[in-house]
């Protein structure tokens, strides 16, 4: 999110090349992809190329994360920041889950 | 008294579109019987039904004949027929549109042992007898990109694109048809799936081609064929499918003969005579 907000909008190669130690290119996009999936990041196509642009203002990314945590912590409702928390993952995160507990049960089985 | 033109085109779209019923249909009812075959096999028989729409096109439209007219009102023909083409346009520029752009990609890319390596793609595309890797595959580890070339491989070998292309027209034409819409879908999905075989047949560890596939969802566009909505049921055949044969005539042979055993004699008359036709005159004049 640093490098989108720094540079306003950028493909999955461009995050890539800011970052100082990069990890692969499917990575890199997977996480992309999961910021979107949270509400984070919007698209837009450019030719066969997503540009990927943040979906609020920085600053008003950073007070509503603050007020989340404010109000976590201030108000004395863990139970309620974890629903909240919880609840910020959509079916597609419960599907993604259970595809990765599959792709690691075939590889201990050595498929 | 000659049947007006748009009469005539009209009458034979509802013809058609009755008929491919049957073909469409057919095909969407085999394929899911063959849940336990090989995805190719599948692919094979919803192209089969995805090819009557046009074939039977092409017939009615070779008779031309006045008694396929319809008698509607006014000028009603004419402005359902206006609609129709307008759909059929709608449905075919976005291909057209997708042709340009990946063709002229592929003239500014760097080719390279039968490849074509762009700056301005994301993930690889095959189209045509062209395959396009986005220039940051270079950089993925040896092993992924190996996949992602013979998956697009195989559907080169396999001539998806061309079949793709016969199911878009198919849709241009059918844009009315609902079973039109499912079979593509159905096709494009089980395409991947075969393509996704051939990588596992040639030697690509399962588990870890999944994972590669699994870190692309969400991607644009083509490449690997990502879709979230499909890319659950291709990891879950990728790591564990019944059958991965690469063999497709016994399922296009059985499909085409299903399909002409069926729908022959339908087509062997008009599927849909309009009532005020049921009593005209011999003549076929209308009032």
């Amino acid at each position: 999110m640093d490098i989108i907000y720094r540079l306003s909008e950028a493909t999955v190669a461009k995050v890539r090349e800011e970052m100082s130690d990069p990890p692969s290119y499917s990575t890199v996009r997977a996480l992309i992809s999961t910021l979107e999936r949270k509400g984070h990041l919007e698209h837009t196509s450019a030719g066969a190329k997503y540009v990927y642009r943040p979906t609020v203002p920085r600053a008003e990314a950073s007070e509503s994360a603050l007020k989340r945590v404010v109000s976590s912590f201030f108000q004395g409702s863990p139970a309620q920041a974890a629903v909240a928390l919880v609840s910020m993952g959509e079916l597609g995160e419960r599907e993604l889950s259970e595809l990765e507990a599959a792709i690691q049960r075939a590889r201990e089985e050595g498929r | 008294m000659s049947v007006p033109l748009a009469d005539i085109a009209l009458g034979v779209l509802v013809d058609t579109g009755l008929k491919a019923t049957v073909g469409l249909g057919l095909a969407l009812v085999l394929a899911r019987a063959l849940k336990a075959s090989s995805a190719s096999a599948r692919h094979a028989v919803l192209a089969c039904g995805l090819a009557t729409g046009p074939l039977l096109l092409i017939q009615r439209a070779s008779l031309a004949a006045p008694e396929l007219g319809l008698s509607l009102p006014g000028q009603l023909s004419a402005g359902l027929f206006a609609l129709w083409a307008l759909g059929a346009l709608l449905v075919l520029l976005p291909f057209g549109r997708g042709l340009a752009v990946l063709t002229a990609l592929a003239s500014r890319g760097h080719r390279e042992e039968g490849l074509i390596w762009s700056p301005d793609l994301e993930v690889p595309v095959t189209f045509a007898r062209t395959i396009l890797l986005p220039q940051a595959a270079r950089e993925w580890p040896a092993s992924e990109q190996r996949a992602a070339i013979l998956h697009e491989r195989a559907h080169l070998q396999r001539g998806d694109w061309w079949v793709h292309a016969l199911a878009w027209i198919s849709c241009a034409l059918l844009w009315f048809h609902p079973l039109a819409w499912w079979s593509r879908r159905q096709l494009m999905l089980e395409a991947e799936r075969a393509a996704d075989d051939r990588v596992v047949l040639a030697g690509v560890q399962p588990s870890a081609y999944a994972q590669q596939l699994l870190g692309l969802v969400g991607s644009p566009g083509a490449g690997l064929g990502i879709a979230s909505s499909n890319t659950a049921v291709r990891v879950h055949a990728i790591l564990g499918a019944p059958n991965r044969s690469l063999v497709r005539w016994p399922a296009l042979a059985l499909s085409f003969a299903l399909t002409w055993t069926l729908a022959g004699p339908v087509t062997a008359f008009a599927a849909w005579t309009p009532p005020d036709q049921l009593h005209c005159d011999p003549t076929g004049d209308s009032p």
